[in-house]
């Protein structure tokens, strides 16, 4: 077999998954519960099962968000990267990383302390100490 | 006509998000009349960007070079399509730069607002846009100033040198009204991702030209807060989720067996990159609302996949460098790739990370993806529409197509979809349905 033939079989089975990825967005509400049904769990516990996964993700952004900022570090929020088990991302202005999952654990360089280039944390912090 | 200075269309003015700079008479073929715009804008801007960082300064005019002479300004009536006054608009600012014929900032803001439809309340500090807001809230949308002045000592909590009235003033509108839709206006910024402002307020679009106020007034009317988003997740019926799942994970498959468990992911990367989109001034992966939701987080999921495969395919090229070099470029033996990736970035190392994140190698890729397009061919020998449905969804044909190339109904297509479907299913979740795939 040469290799137009393996690469048409790659496109071929490309081809296959996204066609019936397609056919899933015609079916009706019945249909996909009904299926659903055959070969899964009940489908409304699947849902809330589902929706809590991803509201959690949604919750452990909103946290890191919150943690950079009262640190004074700022992310470019199109540059979070998924990784192997958690998204990444760097500070824009001092580029120390911060790292997240969607469990909700944080870590990184850009949370040992205030960001070196940021003037915001910088007044912030003269203002809290008086100076 | 004054044929002295460049002349642009308003309809191209309004389209075109390229500044222009230096003076120009804006004519509105629509309407048959003209409005001169001095682009001072554009004055200012080049001016901070030389280092002479200046602010909406009453001085600034007196720096303007001569200008040409213009027609009288008039009045332009509102085009046809558009419905005056059904929207409404409240402009926070203090602008002292006129134009050659004498009309000020404001007056010219004013009027593109009422031209895109909106009835607008103006306030010339933040004492009065706060008792504006206050007394009729909430508006379609704020436009604040960055330097707008404050003459009531209003308290700015982060006191930084870059810091302004304005952001502030948002931040206060926000805390108000957290669905409120704010743009603030820094005119003597370029780029906007570089006007201060705390990363809470992030997800407000900012305008450094008016030449893009009616192209982000519409793309407002229809960006997706963060709160929308989070209230359409929570309005997703059992049904949709089901969909969206299904989804992702046929989609996935796309990717090879390895990839299977990553239909959440491709979900989950969706939804937060709508969720980051609408904190990321109109750029990225932004929910339009006139899109169903379910649509466009099958769209986000299609852009991802298809990124998650053009990762795939770098690895291809990752894999011959593996093969041949170490960390400084020396050539390897073969049996020296055997042994434990080196420093962080070497190619050795992101193909480990790369099998521990599910990729293949290709060849193995391409080796598995025969295997299973045989496999499921095999799967299904004796199902002769099942057969032809995936002869014709490997051809790259539409479920139209193959229905009128086989000579298939709805119903015999669909059935044998659902077949495809259920057997594929079963197989992944080990249930050995295999051989159910009569008819």
């Amino acid at each position: 077999m040469n290799m137009a033939d393996k690469k048409n079989h790659d496109e071929q089975l490309e081809r296959i998954m996204n066609g019936l990825a397609d056919s899933v967005l015609e079916l009706s509400d019945e249909e996909i519960l009904a299926e659903t049904r055959v070969s899964e769990a009940d489908p409304q516990e699947e849902a809330e099962r589902t929706h809590a996964v991803l509201r959690q993700a949604l919750q452990a952004l909103e946290a890191v968000n919150k943690r950079l900022w009262s640190l004074g570090h700022a992310v470019n929020p199109k540059y979070w990267q998924h990784g192997e088990r958690s998204y990444h991302n760097n500070c824009r202005d001092c580029n120390l990383s911060v790292n997240f999952t969607l469990t909700g654990e944080i870590w990184g360089d850009a949370l040992h302390g205030p960001c070196p280039g940021s003037a915001w944390y910088t007044v912030r912090e003269q203002e809290a100490s008086g100076g | 006509m004054d044929q002295t200075h460049p002349q642009i269309p308003l309809g191209e003015l309004y389209a075109s998000p390229a500044p222009y700079h230096g003076i120009h008479t804006v004519v509105d073929n629509s309407a048959s009349t003209s409005v001169s715009v001095n682009s001072t804008i554009d004055y200012m801007r080049d001016q901070n960007s030389r280092g002479n960082g200046c602010s909406a300064s009453t001085d600034l005019v007196a720096r303007l070079p001569a200008l040409p002479p213009t027609l009288p300004p008039v009045s332009t009536p509102l085009p046809a399509t558009m419905n005056a006054g059904s929207r409404s608009a409240l402009v926070i600012a203090q602008w002292s730069l006129r134009d050659e014929s004498n009309k000020s900032l404001m007056t010219i803001i004013k009027e593109l607002f009422n031209r895109a439809g909106y009835v607008v309340r103006s306030a010339p500090d933040s004492a009065e846009g706060r008792r504006l807001y206050d007394l009729y809230k909430p508006f379609d949308v704020v436009l604040i100033d960055y330097f707008v002045p404050s003459t009531d000592g209003f308290k700015i909590d982060y006191l930084a040198p870059q810091q302004e009235v304005g952001t502030e003033l948002a931040r206060v509108i926000r805390d108000i009204n957290p669905s409120q839709k704010v743009i603030i206006t820094a005119f003597t910024y370029r780029p906007e991702d570089d006007v201060p402002r705390p990363p809470e307020l992030m997800d407000i679009p900012v305008l450094i030209s008016t030449l893009q106020l009616r192209h982000l007034l519409e793309k407002l009317q229809y960006w997706a807060t963060r709160e929308e988003i989070d209230q359409a997740i929570a309005a997703l019926s059992p049904a949709q989720w089901q969909k969206l799942k299904k989804f992702a994970e046929w989609k996935v498959r796309v990717l090879g067996p390895s990839a299977r468990d990553k239909g959440k992911d491709l979900l989950q990367d969706a939804l937060l990159s709508s969720f980051v989109g609408a904190q990321d001034n109109g750029k990225g992966r932004r929910w339009n609302k006139r899109v169903n939701f379910v649509m466009h987080l099958t769209g986000a999921m299609r852009g991802i996949c298809s990124h998650w495969k053009d990762k795939f395919n770098k690895r291809e090229v990752l894999e011959c460098e593996a093969a041949k070099c170490d960390a400084e470029g020396q050539e390897l033996s073969p049996l020296d790739n055997l042994g434990p990736g080196g420093p962080d970035d070497t190619p050795n190392e992101r193909l480990r990370v790369a099998a521990a994140e599910g990729f293949q190698p290709a060849a193995d890729r391409r080796l598995i993806a025969k295997e299973e397009v045989e496999r499921i061919f095999g799967m299904f020998y004796v199902d002769e529409h099942a057969s032809l449905v995936l002869q014709g969804l490997s051809e790259d044909m539409k479920k139209n197509q193959i229905m009128k190339k086989y000579e298939l109904t709805e119903k015999q297509y669909d059935a044998a979809t659902k077949r495809i479907r259920l057997n594929l299913s079963s197989r992944r979740n080990g249930r050995g349905r295999g051989d159910e795939h009569g008819r």
